[in-house]
């Protein structure tokens, strides 16, 4: 069966003054209708980079290239411009990171969101401002029509995310590739978005790519997981493999740094990682997270370390983890 | 003028836990703000209740908490605190003196502010040394020496690395700057510090790091502290006592243990729900919150969270609750006390 996106060894350079950011190195992914995929990772590891070389909109000078990058059969990487014109916006949505650089402060809410509509459906003024008018109202923006003829600055942030959604649904697009939808939202509303992806997704088979940084949106909402660090994958799996079981370092380091309500009672203290993410411009030797890990042994930094994979689990490491986190609740 | 802390030695001599010593260092009393927003051409403005009535206090030596959504007004505290802007109504006494009395520049030293984004309000031209030896010299405590043995001191202590004291804001990480913009806070020894969001903006890794840091200089020096935040879960690791603010108002107050344990007004109960925990085999909360967004330009009658409220009844749309005491928490709510088993009480 074909994949709705297939991706093999997508690799994504930068130059810059005096040599070149390596910032995604050899990632794959695939989604299928109506799944979810999390991108998860810290600030730096490439995260963007990688779905903006999905929809082509790398900064001007980077350079992508892939083994495959297949739609629905179709291959991006020869695709025309225009021809990723009429797919992006349509087939496939896009929930930027920054709503300001997506949203023209030049003009209304309503005539953006209309536009993106009428360009690709044909669609009439009036069917325009309906459609707008129903997604607005379902991603929980009352008072919709007086909305519309406001402008982006004069809107909240949380706000600002809201629209953006909803301009990436106008179409009903096979696959939403959301970065970080709800990182400016507060808990309850970002719960409440959270629910409203999920229920689209039901409703219209829609598959959802989300990136963020934050495990426990990953953790509830995942069918799978992509832990990133440094422009490659460390480890793949369902939510359940990868938090439940996490086998790289890295991972559970960053489960480690999270905060837990009632995690004071038990006098824990945060974990928090040493250091921070390494330099993107040199090539590593070895695993990119040894320098940080407490369990890496010399090894670790010489050896090439493969993705190795158990039960449809991949991890890149050495000296894998093993320890299980959370009670399953199966046959509890 | 020299300071009587310079050494950085703990304003208390013993741990922190003994120095809450009950008498509150900052205090607000009945504040209120409203905005007045203009309609445009031809229409009325309106106005807007950002703040209602709200009452705080901060004891020596602690932490005090304000939890709650995007726009119920916890910023708007924070700079009224900060004496940066006036209340419509109500009083604020630092050490029990009226701020209004007190010099501008002597406030300005007393209470320190640490904001979200601290890249805006770090200096790009100085560099981190210079950055936290400026408050010294705008107030002109001790001389050149004793200022910058001060500052490396603090950046020390924050833990940033010696290599980065003549970095530039620039250089720096996320992380990296906020710990600057706390040992600048820190630098003309306050009584309080006012952190809004301060790891809001940041990794779950080095907020880690900056939660531990703010634990530690807690317990190292004993100042007292108030901390914002929408997220339980990140007040819970700093504050002793916390404030949960809905449209404007305090709803719920009580010790962070207690209220996380046994959260009593139903609007803290989602909040403690909407802490999404990376567990695998749990889905998504479910908040029960309906699908109707406050707006502080027009508060609902009588208790002002009922349009969202499952467990509201006549009584909640005609009138506005006292705050009650029920197990050492003060909550505004008619139906406190009566609302059953929490879903989610946190596990020991
Ligand atoms: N225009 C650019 N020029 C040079 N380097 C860049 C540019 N944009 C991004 N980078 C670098 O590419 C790497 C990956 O960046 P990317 O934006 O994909 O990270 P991310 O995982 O999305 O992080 P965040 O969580 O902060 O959004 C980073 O090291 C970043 O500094
Ligand atoms: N200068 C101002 N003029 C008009 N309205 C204002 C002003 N400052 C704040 N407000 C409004 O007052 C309300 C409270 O704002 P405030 O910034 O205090 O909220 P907050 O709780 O800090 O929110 P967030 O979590 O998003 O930072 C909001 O509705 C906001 O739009
Ligand atoms: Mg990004
Ligand atoms: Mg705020």
């Amino acid at each position: 069966m074909t994949k709705l996106l297939d991706i093999k060894n997508l690799r994504v350079e930068i130059p810059i003054q005096g040599g070149a950011v390596h910032a995604v190195r050899g990632v794959d992914l695939s989604i299928d209708r109506g799944e979810t995929l999390c991108i998860v990772g810290e600030s730096g590891s490439g995260k963007s980079m990688s779905s903006l070389a999905v929809m082509n909109l790398l900064p001007k000078g980077a350079h992508r290239s892939a083994d495959r990058m297949s739609f629905l059969g179709t291959d991006l990487l020869r695709l025309s411009h225009r021809g990723m014109a009429r797919i992006r916006g349509d087939r496939i949505g896009m929930i930027f990171q920054e709503p300001m650089t997506s949203l023209n402060p030049a003009y209304t809410i309503g005539n953006q969101l209309q536009e993106v509509y009428r360009r690709h459906r044909r669609a009439g003024r009036a069917a325009a401002r309906d459609r707008a008018i129903e997604l607005l109202e379902l991603v929980g923006i009352p008072n919709a029509p007086l909305r519309l003829r406001q402008y982006p600055h004069q809107l909240s942030g949380g706000l600002r995310q809201r629209v953006m959604i909803a301009m990436s649904l106008m179409c009903e697009p096979d696959i939403l590739i959301a970065d970080e939808p709800t990182s400016a939202l507060d808990v309850t509303v970002q719960v409440q978005i959270l629910h409203l992806l999920k229920d689209l997704q039901t409703k219209l088979g829609i598959a959802v790519i989300l990136i963020t940084h934050d495990l426990g949106v990953v953790a509830r909402t995942a069918d799978r997981v992509a832990v990133v660090y440094a422009g490659q994958i460390l480890e793949t799996g369902t939510a359940r493999q990868v938090f439940g079981t996490p086998r790289h370092p890295y991972t559970a380091r960053l489960l480690d740094s999270m905060p837990i309500p009632g995690m004071m009672r038990l006098r824990r203290k945060l974990q928090a990682i040493p250091g921070t993410v390494p330099s993107l411009t040199n090539d590593f030797q070895g695993c990119a997270f040894a320098a940080r890990c407490d369990r890496a042994r010399p090894e670790c930094r010489t050896t090439e370390v493969p993705l190795v994979r158990e039960d449809g689990h991949g991890f890149a490491c050495l000296h894998p983890e093993t320890e299980a986190r959370f009670a399953q609740k199966a046959g509890v | 003028m020299a300071l009587p802390a310079f050494t950085l030695k703990p304003k208390h001599d013993s741990p922190r836990k003994q120095v809450c010593d009950m008498t509150a260092i900052l205090e607000a009393k009945g504040i209120s703000r409203t905005y007045t927003l203009s309609g445009g051409m031809m229409k009325k403005s309106s106005k807007l209740q950002a703040v209602r009535d709200v009452s705080l206090y901060v004891n020596r030596g602690e932490t005090c908490g304000i939890v709650g959504e995007s726009g119920c007004g916890k910023s708007t505290v924070a700079r009224i605190l900060l004496g940066l802007e006036q209340p419509d109504a109500g009083q604020i006494t630092l050490d029990g003196q009226a701020i209004a009395s007190i010099p501008r520049a002597e406030l300005s030293r007393r209470v320190q502010p640490v904001f979200q984004d601290p890249y805006s309000t770090l200096n790009p031209r100085r560099s981190i040394l210079e950055t936290v030896i400026h408050p010294l010299n705008v107030h002109k405590v001790g001389d050149a020496p004793s200022r910058d043995r001060r500052a490396r001191k603090l950046l020390d202590q924050v833990g940033l690395p010696k290599r980065s004291f003549h970095a530039f804001p620039n250089q720096l990480s996320g992380g990296q700057r906020q710990r600057v913009a706390i040992a600048r806070a820190l630098a003309l020894d306050p009584d309080i510090l006012v952190c809004d969001e301060p790891t809001s903006a940041l990794d779950v890794s080095i907020q880690a790091q900056i939660l531990n840091l703010i634990q530690d200089l807690q317990r190292d020096l004993g100042v007292a502290m108030v901390f914002i935040s929408h997220n339980l879960g990140v007040i819970e690791h700093v504050a002793d006592r916390v404030a949960v603010m809905y449209l404007g108002r305090v709803v719920e107050t009580g010790e962070t243990r207690k209220l996380m344990q046994r959260p009593e007004h139903p609007y803290t109960r989602a909040l403690l729900e909407s802490v999404l925990t990376p567990d695998p085999e749990l889905g998504l909360p479910d908040l029960d919150l309906g699908r109707s967004f406050p707006d502080p330009t027009n508060i609902p009658s009588g208790c002002s969270f009922h349009p969202r409220c499952a467990f509201r009844t006549s009584v909640c749309e005609d009138s506005a609750p006292e705050p009650r005491q029920i197990h050492g928490a003060s909550v505004e709510c008619h139906l406190a006390g009566n609302l059953g088993e929490n879903r989610l009480a946190t596990v020991d």
